[in-house]
């Protein structure tokens, strides 16, 4: 589903220079599967969600999703995905389900799928009570619950998550994992990145170690105990990025 | 060109700032009400406080203590001024600490007791301006002491009146005690006019009869053509500013706008999307605001002018309704694309707002042109953005007629707008913009 060939995305930074954000990153996430982009803060996983996502534009190297280039298609690609971070935050002094329309008129959906969609996504998140609420008056975790509706609402086949438990409480992070897992269940490819070990080592079904906006290691847990001899994920990042103090 | 994404995304903003408490009063409640609580309002008030102050009796000091006894009753004849004596002004300026303490106290006694030609000017002044300020008197009138003799041989008689023409009571007192000498100097030339068995007209060589011959539509849209446009400029720009703030800085403060992108709809789609609501919200703020001044204008009576009540009733045709709409349709548009671009340039609402605030500033001062008088639509102003449409409203409203330069004004105007809504969608593409953190 997805396929990304030598990425590349540099910034120009008035401190520090050229800084190569993303720096010939490649691999694959395929449909039913999570792959968690692993790596310290200031890696490269949001810079590499956010080139998938069209967001930026890449300076080199190729993104297909769903066979599409993202490059020369950007559009095409978005229509396909639905993409949540950990910060996402909605519009106030909108309710959930005016959001959902919103969303969902701008994939193009007509107003009866979307009126469909809405109501299924509604009940299947146990969002009846305060669907027709505005936002500001909604709990974290009803605004959680918001989020990943609008993420879904035009059934994308690709879900790109950047941190998305990010900052959440226990409840709602468990609200977010068990929505990742259903949707692999579902067969949607899951493209999630993280910086919590566990998180990675729990979810996911393949892991990409990603250092300084390289890949350093792909592969599943498994592959990667055997590979360094270590049980412990933590140490095998260590290991993967070559540093003691695991500093970038 | 399918241009679905952006109607999407009007509509929804619409719908959103009209939730928008801050939105609501800028765009809605400040253009109905600043302009009649402004003129109405403030002028009423304003001509309250000089009616009351001209009808109060007015407390004077007359010096020297023996002015000419003749005088001095005259002045007391007249109903609205009230002599204080000396005394009393002495006792208030030694106990009342409104004179400066070295002040001397036989300065003092010498001007209040003394001749007034006897104490240098510089003294008598503050002893004046002390009994002024204290509000023991409201003005000090300093009569001759030799009204009898000027009087008889036909000299003029030299009055001194001494009043704070920024104290609006003693200012009324000035303007009495100046009236009344006009009154008796007027009952004094008819008695020399007499003694010399002369006719009054042997004073008037020329007596000019003046007639005001502008329009009326001039006349009555003088004021509205002053005021109008510079509120306009400034309530457009008003009105478009919180929402331009709130679409975009308070987009990336809220974390909205990466899901935003996200999505599958073009980027200038989003960022004509929101032009749209800004220039709405502009247009909306200033066809409020042109209603309500032109009502205001209409049923005022009262205004800072006390002339205006004859300027009544003025009704604004078609023609120069339709002619200001259609000139300002072009501004909001190029107000609201500078608002986008500057506004989406920044990292939070509150960044925004301090980008915002210079632009005020840029607008304000060159829209003081429809205030200044004498300033014309000349072919090289019609190029200097702000300034041109101030002079092209005030021309429309004065029901001057140059259509050529108000059109050009309109294309040039336009021209630019079409410029600024360029940047601003280029802006709403710059990933260094969008993701600025």
């Amino acid at each position: 589903m997805i396929t990304v060939t030598d990425l590349r995305k540099s910034f120009q930074d008035k401190k520090h220079g050229v800084i190569h954000a993303v720096d010939g990153v490649s691999f694959e996430c395929r449909s039913g599967e999570i792959f968690a982009l692993l790596g310290l803060n200031g890696a490269g996983k949001t810079t590499t969600l956010r080139l998938l996502a069209t967001m930026l534009r890449p300076d080199g190297g190729q993104i297909l999703i769903g066979g599409v280039d993202a490059r020369a298609r950007p559009q095409a690609v978005r229509a396909q995905i639905g993409f949540l971070t950990g910060t996402t935050g909605l519009y106030w002094r909108l309710t959930p389900r005016e959001i959902l329309t919103y969303f969902g008129r701008l994939s193009g959906l007509d107003r009866n799928t979307i009126r469909q969609r809405s109501d299924q996504l509604i009940a299947r998140l146990g969002m009846e009570e305060f669907a027709d609420r505005r936002v500001d008056k909604l709990s974290s975790g009803q605004k959680q619950k918001a989020s990943i509706a609008r993420t879904l609402i035009h059934d994308p086949p690709i879900l790109i998550l950047d941190e998305p438990t990010v900052g959440l409480d226990v409840l709602t992070s468990r609200a977010i994992v068990d929505f990742i897992a259903e949707a692999r269940s579902g067969g949607k490819c899951v493209l999630l990145s993280t910086h919590i070990m566990h998180e990675a080592a729990k979810l996911s079904d393949r892991i990409g170690i990603i250092h300084g906006g390289r890949m350093r290691a792909i592969g599943t847990l498994a592959e990667f105990r055997a590979r360094w001899g270590e049980r412990d994920l933590d140490d095998i990042f260590v290991s993967a990025i070559g540093a003691g103090d695991g500093r970038p | 060109m399918n241009l679905r994404g952006v109607l999407i995304v009007y509509t929804k903003e619409m719908r959103d700032i009209l939730r928008d408490r801050r939105t609501l009063i800028t765009m809605i409640l400040v253009p109905i009400l600043l302009y009649p609580l402004l003129s109405i309002g403030m002028g009423a008030l304003i001509s309250s406080q000089f009616e009351k102050s001209r009808a109060a009796d007015h407390r004077i000091l007359v010096m020297p203590r023996d002015a000419d006894v003749a005088l001095r009753t005259a002045l007391n004849a007249d109903d609205q001024l009230q002599i204080v004596p000396a005394d009393s002004v002495r006792h208030a300026l030694r106990t009342g600490g409104a004179l400066d303490s070295l002040f001397r106290a036989d300065w003092l006694d010498a001007v209040l007791d003394g001749i007034p030609e006897d104490v240098p000017d510089s003294i008598r002044e503050q002893v004046y301006y002390a009994a002024i300020a204290s509000k023991t008197v409201a003005a000090v009138v300093e009569l001759p002491v030799d009204f009898e003799r000027r009087r008889t041989v036909g000299d003029s008689i030299i009055l001194g009146v001494f009043s704070d023409e920024t104290d609006i009571k003693s200012e009324a007192a000035g303007d009495r005690l100046r009236a009344w000498a006009r009154k008796v100097g007027d009952s004094l030339v008819t008695e020399r006019l007499a003694i010399e068995g002369l006719d009054r007209r042997i004073l008037y060589p020329f007596w000019v009869s003046s007639y005001d011959i502008a329009p009326l539509a001039k006349k009555s849209g003088f004021l509205l053509a002053m005021m109008l446009p510079y509120m306009l400029m400034i309530l457009t720009m008003t009105g478009g500013m919180y929402p331009a703030l709130d679409i975009t800085a308070g987009e990336k403060e809220r974390n909205t706008l990466e899901t935003l992108l996200a999505a599958p709809v073009a980027r200038w789609h989003l960022a004509v999307g929101k032009f749209l609501t800004v220039f709405t919200a502009g247009m909306v703020t200033m066809l409020l605001a042109t209603t309500s001044m032109t009502l205001s204008v209409m049923m005022s009576a009262v205004q800072f002018n006390s002339q205006a009540a004859e300027l009544a009733p003025f009704t604004p045709t078609g023609a120069t309704v339709a002619w200001i709409i259609l000139l300002m349709i072009p501004v909001a548009t190029l107000f609201s694309a500078v608002l986008i671009a500057v506004a989406v340039s920044a990292r939070s609402y509150k960044e925004g707002q301090s980008y915002v605030t210079p632009m005020f500033i840029a607008v304000i001062l060159p829209a003081m042109v429809s205030i200044i008088p004498g300033i014309e639509l000349e072919w090289g102003l019609v190029f200097v953005p702000v300034v041109n449409l101030c002079l092209a409203l005030k021309e429309v409203l004065l029901g001057i007629h140059q259509p050529l330069k108000i059109l050009a004004v309109f294309g040039v105007t336009t021209l630019y707008a079409a410029l600024a809504l360029f940047v601003a969608t280029r802006i709403f593409q710059r990933e260094s913009v969008l993701f600025r953190t």
